[in-house]
């Protein structure tokens, strides 16, 4: 049923396996309290995870990245951390250096808080600012810097090390990311570190911003099918009153509300892939996927909380493993904007363009 | 999907839209008589044009394509703020059984004139004391020589009163233990003598459905759909057909409201667009039709690959369920106090509309069976949890 990864399954089964042998419940557990490791992230690297979408010309696979999102979904299944969507993103759109690991500093990961996350300005050649939540950060070997200038916007390429970059860890409730503040007291960027600055710069973001917004939907979804099915496990066999509790209509009801959700999120990120990768000249991406992440915010929250609630108190401890996927859809949902900033976006450019999707 | 097929659909899909930019499309109006006339009126123009019936056979009278070609032709009718066609029960839920499991007699008889919106459909299924338990209805069919005579009640029958013929379940056999392996799927002709229609007002203001009462009706026996007793598998496929097609249909005319909504605020209230209140339930709308949508293109797939009904139908009911209510409260809401006067246009809004469709969304989770009923399927057969 979870199509998004039977399309792919060239692609998907060697990392599934990997997971399944790398990724014992014991050393889950430590992974997920310690942030991530990053010998896990080098060997999925060796596997060739950020070559699958690096362009040929640049030494890469060149896999479009409407096929990978079966992995992203299986991400959010298996619950791995690390910044394995940035590094199919980022190399697939910019020039960054073989094997070296991305973090993507953006103010634009929300809107509805965007006078309170900051910005990086850029003027003659000096940039300045601060933005209040980078993941990985500190972890990154450089930095992919959104900035705007005089002239629109800029994507900056800076070595994570450079001692101008200030960067103060935060303490994170998401068990999978670390995230950082970044200060930027006055910097001089080289021509060699500006990828790309105007128009070119706006739309390169543009499509990034898209995909991370996308990708994230399909960690979600990922996850609400794991949880969906861990509860149904779960329900089946947990016996109150002489009888599994999974027969009662109460719980079952709740049951089929999660299936509702994990279903139908499942299918708006497949067709939004179907829909991407056959582009339709007159689709709007960007707005497809602003739909994407608003439903998989609301109904990802749904789901985990409805499998919290079907756990009873064992749910709530943390030796058992449903915080952990709880806290994580609670921090994917609020990444690139949760239902009600999404709504109102995408309910705006409906009143203005009349774009039809 | 195999590029000859992309490049059948994309052929399909600018012909459709060059024939809808050079047609008229009707303005629907609100009052239940005149919005019956007028889209009838466009089924015929679609019929005549050969745009209705696309996945059914020649002899049914359609275009012998699949469900795909159908869904293209639906999201191009939405595209064009066009309406969907009239045959509501017929097109969409029942008609699609006939197709299936009625004889070539049948088909060819009665399934042209259904497609041309000359015959209007009924389905008489629900009973006063047989609801989500349909099974236990009692409506008596007994076979005397070439015919059936039937005796009963059906209750919340759309369109009983401007409906030919009616899809009907009986009682064939009252000892049948279970109670379903004795029920049988006929079609009544509803000029027949002893039949009595009453129509109920619904919350809409639209008098919709109906009581239809039995009183010696003759069925002739060349009207059984399928064998005797054996009605129940094909009334269970004529309620999954709520799954594609009518769900189709929805979307279409959902989308539809939402656009003649958008239209409105723009063109009287060009600052609507920065009003969180209202750009939200537009947004809202938008993410729930989008959802819909990609629900149906998995449907209309396990459409293609024949497969019969399915545990997933209910998920596909509850998502219907689900838009229809979103988008119908979002846009109602939009009215505030003005939601009391009916006849009001707050900014450029069509209240009087939006509250129709708001109360018509609250049947969504009711007819059809229920959204209980519809999570009892899920949990108890998709999700394999152990009965109550
Ligand atoms: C607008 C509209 C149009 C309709 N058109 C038609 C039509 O054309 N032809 C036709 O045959 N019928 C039609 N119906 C009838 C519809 O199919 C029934 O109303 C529906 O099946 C529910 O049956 P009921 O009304 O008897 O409610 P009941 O079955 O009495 O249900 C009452 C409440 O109890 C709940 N309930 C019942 N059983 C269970 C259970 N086992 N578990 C949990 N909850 C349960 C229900 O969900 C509901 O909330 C229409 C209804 C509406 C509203």
């Amino acid at each position: 049923m979870m199509s998004l990864t039977a399309a792919d399954v060239d692609l998907v089964t060697p990392i599934r396996e990997f997971f399944d042998r790398r990724v014992t419940s014991d050393y889950h557990h430590a992974l997920l309290s310690g942030g991530w490791d990053p010998e896990l992230m080098a060997e999925l690297d060796d596997l060739g995870w950020s070559e699958l979408t690096r362009p040929e010309n640049r030494g890469g696979l060149g896999i479009d990245l409407t096929a990978v999102a079966g992995l992203i979904v299986l991400v959010g299944d298996r619950l791995i951390p690390g910044p394995l969507v940035e590094q199919l993103i980022l190399p697939a759109y910019l020039d960054i250096p073989d094997g070296s690991l991305v973090a993507f500093a953006d103010p634009a990961v929300t809107l509805d808080w965007a006078s309170s996350i900051g910005s990086v300005h850029m003027e003659s050649g000096q940039i300045q600012g601060t933005i209040e939540l980078v993941r990985f950060g500190a972890e990154a070997d450089s930095l992919v810097l959104a900035v705007d200038g005089p002239d629109g916007p800029a994507l900056l390429l800076l070595p994570g090390s450079d001692p101008a970059l200030a960067l103060t860890p935060i303490t994170s409730s998401d068990p999978t990311s670390q995230y950082v503040r970044l200060e930027i007291a006055s910097r001089t960027v080289t021509d060699a570190e500006i990828l790309a600055t105007g128009t070119e710069a706006a739309t390169l973001l543009r499509q990034i911003r898209a995909w991370f917004r996308l990708l994230t939907a399909c960690e979600i979804s990922g996850i609400a099918r794991r949880m969906l099915e861990k509860t149904v496990e779960y329900v089946a066999q947990r016996q109150q009153f002489g009888k599994p509790v999974g027969s009662f209509q109460a719980v079952k009801h709740i049951a089929a509300s999660m299936a509702q959700a994990a279903i139908s999120m499942e299918a708006l990120c497949e067709a939004t892939v179907s829909d991407i990768s056959s582009a339709e000249v007159d689709f709007d991406i960007e707005m497809a996927t602003w739909t994407a992440k608003a439903y998989a915010a609301g109904a990802g929250r749904q789901v985990v909380e409805d499998a919290l609630q079907l756990h009873g108190g064992i749910g709530f401890t943390t030796e058992y493993d449903l915080h952990w996927y709880y806290r994580r859809v609670l921090a994917l949902r609020t990444w690139y904007g949760d239902e009600h900033e999404l709504h109102a976006l995408i309910g705006s450019r409906r009143l203005t363009d009349g774009v039809d999707r | 999907m195999p590029v000859e097929q992309i490049t059948e659909f994309a052929e399909l899909r600018r012909e459709a839209r060059r024939w809808l930019a050079e047609t008229e499309i009707p303005t629907v109006p609100l009052e239940l008589e005149e919005r019956f006339n007028v889209l009838r009126r466009w089924q015929r123009t679609l019929f005549d044009a050969g745009w209705m019936g696309l996945g059914w056979s020649r002899e049914a009278g359609g275009r012998g394509l699949t469900a795909r070609h159908q869904q293209v032709f639906s999201e191009e009718l939405a595209r064009a703020h066009a309406p969907a066609p009239i045959g509501l029960i017929g097109l969409d839920v029942v008609g699609p059984s006939i197709h299936r499991y009625g004889s070539p007699e049948q088909r060819t008889r009665l399934l042209p004139p259904l497609l041309a919106g000359e015959d209007i459909w009924c389905q008489g299924f629900s009973e006063p004391s047989a609801g989500s338990d349909l099974a236990s209805l009692r409506t008596r069919a007994l076979r005397d020589g070439d015919k059936y005579v039937v005796n009963g009640q059906k209750v919340w029958t759309s369109w009983g009163n401007q409906a030919s013929w009616c899809a009907l379940l009986c009682r064939t056999d009252p000892d049948a233990e279970p109670k379903h392996a004795g029920i049988s799927y006929l079609i009544a002709d509803m000029s027949s003598p002893g039949i009595t229609v009453r129509p109920l007002v619904q919350m809409t203001g639209d008098a919709e459905f109906c009581e239809v009462f039995f009183d010696n009706v003759e069925v002739p026996v060349g009207n059984l759909v399928g064998k005797e007793n054996d009605g129940w598998r094909i009334a269970l496929d004529t309620l999954s057909q709520e799954r594609g097609n009518y769900a189709m249909r929805r979307q279409v005319e959902i989308g539809w409201g939402v656009e003649k909504t958008i239209d409105g605020l723009r063109g009287t209230s060009p600052e609507s667009a920065t009003n969180s209140r209202i750009s939200t339930a537009i947004g809202e709308s938008h993410v729930a039709l989008r959802v819909l949508d990609a629900q149906i293109r998995r449907t209309v797939q396990r459409l293609i690959d024949e497969e019969g009904p399915h545990p997933l139908d209910s998920i596909d009911k509850l998502v219907l369920n689900d838009a229809e209510q979103v988008v119908g409260r979002a846009l109602a809401d939009l009215l505030g106090p003005f939601r009391l006067d009916a006849e009001s246009q707050p900014l450029g809004l069509n209240a009087a509309q939006l509250i129709h469709d708001h109360y018509f969304s609250r049947a969504a989770s009711i007819y059809g069976g229920t959204s209980q009923i519809q999570r009892n399927i899920v949990a108890e057969r998709l999700l394999g949890l152990p009965r109550s």
